[in-house]
């Protein structure tokens, strides 16, 4: 085996990360002239990789990443499909996105969750990301008015929903369940008893219950 | 139909001396690759390579499979698999392929006399009748012009009554067809969208008006003959837009009977999604509301979709009373609340549920 080769393998390990991945597979092919097919049929298995041409595309593709999302990108140990998405972002669009960990003191999932939505939003509201992101750092609850953006029919249906809800005068110890989705043909009723008779009392509310038209009208959003 | 012209074509060692294989081989008229090990290829080849590679080769799987879409709850229409391929040269944006294949290169199985023996036996055994696509993994008709694979398929179900035989097509790539005599069992359907839907999503296909001059053409050489509105899309547009669809597939089919019509609202799964930024990040389609379903797919919400099949279902029954119609992939809420007449719904596969 020759010198420089062996050397190349030796450097090449499974822990790294996605970046020290990319860097390492840059290298190869842009310093040390190693062929594509080499690359991918006999360094990305060294480093853990499925031995794949979309791969190697991805990990180049992280290079793009602004050093102040890489960071977030690496510490939330975000896959490599949503890193490549990220790296194709302007570079404002990904300083306006890095800047969200701090400012809304997140968490890898919450962080995903954000900009998958974003992403989805920007298109929908055909609007950058980064002036998607100065609107919502306007309000006061920046994941739930953006969510609320995304998903703007759920949200009527839920409060529709509660507005009915309100309206229906339970026994105590009943739960109506609310649908996640309304997607749902059912929803259950949760009830605590605590003896029989305790039970009789609350079938013959509910039953006066059923003869009302809120419950018929809150069913009917199913 | 954007043209297939494929930048290596594979051939498996095993296959060569197939009518499949010698029909690819007589068309490219190029070199090829001849190979002993067809599972190496394609696995490390990216999507959109993949596209440009052929690999004709032998089918080891099962010849006959449920489709994998039916999941519990959800109403089922009963559609069997024979799997002649795999892969599809056109690209639509909300298609499943892009996630599910392992294998990314187009896949031609040339042992499809075989498949079919085995086939033979399996419908001997099985009680009744069924439907048999070959639309589920690749294009029924795509490259059929190039492998010739109807003018096996067609005569066999012609001789077989235990099952019809459903191509499902994108394109107008009929022209194998129009010599045949299907004995009224092959059904030939058409996966039909309105065309500015075409135009914007489903890159490579044929045109609206391009189909329906194919299904004509089919109808009038004995082939009964079938739609989909699916994956129907949400637009702004989409009530003329539907509307408008089911107008021109009646002005253009006159008196010929169309065997049924599906209705299915666009499904995506977590996984689909993620492809689709990546490879069509301006797509629309990610753009739009969606709720996941119990199944776990994402779908408009309920009551926008009850409303587009209420819509669609009534603007077809208003050109075809008689029209028979089903739902593909609904939960049989969705079914109730359409209130779809059982009478229009065929008998064929009605009110399956999906296998768990």
């Amino acid at each position: 085996m020759k010198k420089n080769q062996y050397i190349d393998l030796s450097l090449f390990r499974e822990n790294y990360n996605l970046l020290e991945k990319a860097y390492l597979l840059h290298w190869l092919l842009n310093k040390r002239g190693v062929l594509r097919q080499e690359v991918i049929q006999k360094y990305l298995p060294l480093l853990g990789c499925e031995s794949h041409e979309t791969v190697l595309d991805y990990h180049l593709e992280l290079l793009n990443l602004e050093k102040s999302l890489a960071y977030w990108a690496l510490e939330f140990s975000l896959p490599i499909k949503i890193g490549v998405r990220l790296s194709r972002l302007s570079k404002t669009n990904q300083k306006a996105l890095s800047q969200l960990p701090e400012k809304l003191s997140i968490n890898g999932n919450q962080f995903k969750n954000i900009f998958e939505n974003l992403e989805e939003l920007c298109v929908k509201e055909k609007k950058e990301m980064a002036q998607l992101i100065c609107e919502l750092l306007k309000t006061e609850n920046f994941e739930e008015v953006l969510v609320e953006k995304r998903y703007p029919n759920l949200k009527a249906m839920r409060d529709t929903w509660n507005a009915h809800k309100k309206k229906i005068n339970f026994p105590s110890g009943v739960r109506l369940k609310d649908p996640s989705t309304f997607e749902e043909s059912s929803v259950q009723i949760e009830m605590k008893i605590r003896s029989v008779r305790d039970l009789k009392n609350k079938l013959t509310q509910l039953s006066i219950l059923t003869q009302k038209k809120d419950l018929d009208d809150i069913l009917n959003l199913l | 139909m954007k043209p297939f012209l494929p930048e290596k074509i594979y051939i498996d060692r095993e296959v060569l001396e197939t009518r499949i294989a010698k029909n690819v081989l007589s068309f490219f008229n190029t070199s090829y690759e001849i190979i002993s090990d067809p599972k190496e290829i394609g696995l490390s080849t990216s999507l959109e390579q993949g596209k440009k590679e052929l690999l004709v080769t032998k089918f080891q799987g099962k010849v006959f499979e449920h489709c994998p879409a039916g999941k519990p709850g959800m109403m089922c229409c009963n559609y069997f698999i024979f799997p002649f391929a795999q892969n599809c040269h056109m690209d639509c944006e909300y298609c499943f392929l892009q996630y599910y294949l392992n294998k990314q290169v187009m896949v031609i199985y040339a042992n499809v006399e075989d498949m079919l023996e085995e086939l033979k036996k399996i419908l001997t055994l099985k009680q009744g009748f069924c439907r048999v696509g070959t639309g589920e993994y690749a294009d029924s008709l795509a490259l059929d012009h190039i492998t010739g694979i109807s003018k096996i398929l067609v005569p066999f179900f012609a001789h077989n009554k235990k099952a019809v035989l459903e191509l499902k097509t994108k394109t107008n790539n009929i022209a194998n067809l129009l010599d045949m005599d299907s004995q009224g069992n092959t059904v030939v359907s058409w996966s039909m969208s309105p065309q500015e839907i075409t135009a914007k999503y489903e890159h490579g296909t044929s045109t609206l008006s391009d189909k329906l001059k194919a299904a004509v053409k089919c109808a009038k050489a004995n082939y009964k003959i079938s739609f989909h509105f699916d994956p129907i899309i949400y637009y702004s547009e989409w009530e003329r837009g539907y509307q408008e669809l089911t107008e021109s597939i009646y002005d253009a089919m006159g008196a010929f009977p169309i065997e049924w019509i599906s209705l299915g609202n666009l499904r995506l799964t977590h996984d689909l999604k993620t492809m689709m930024k990546i490879r069509f990040p301006q797509s629309e389609l990610v753009g739009e509301e969606m709720v996941r379903s119990t199944d776990g797919r994402f779908r408009y919400p309920k009551k926008l979709r009850i409303e587009m099949y209420q819509k669609i279902w009534n603007s077809i029954l208003k050109k075809r009373e008689s029209q028979k119609l089903y739902l593909c992939m609904e939960n049989p809420d969705v079914w109730d609340k359409v209130q779809v007449p059982k009478t229009s719904q065929p008998k064929l596969f009605w009110g399956t549920s999906a296998p768990k």
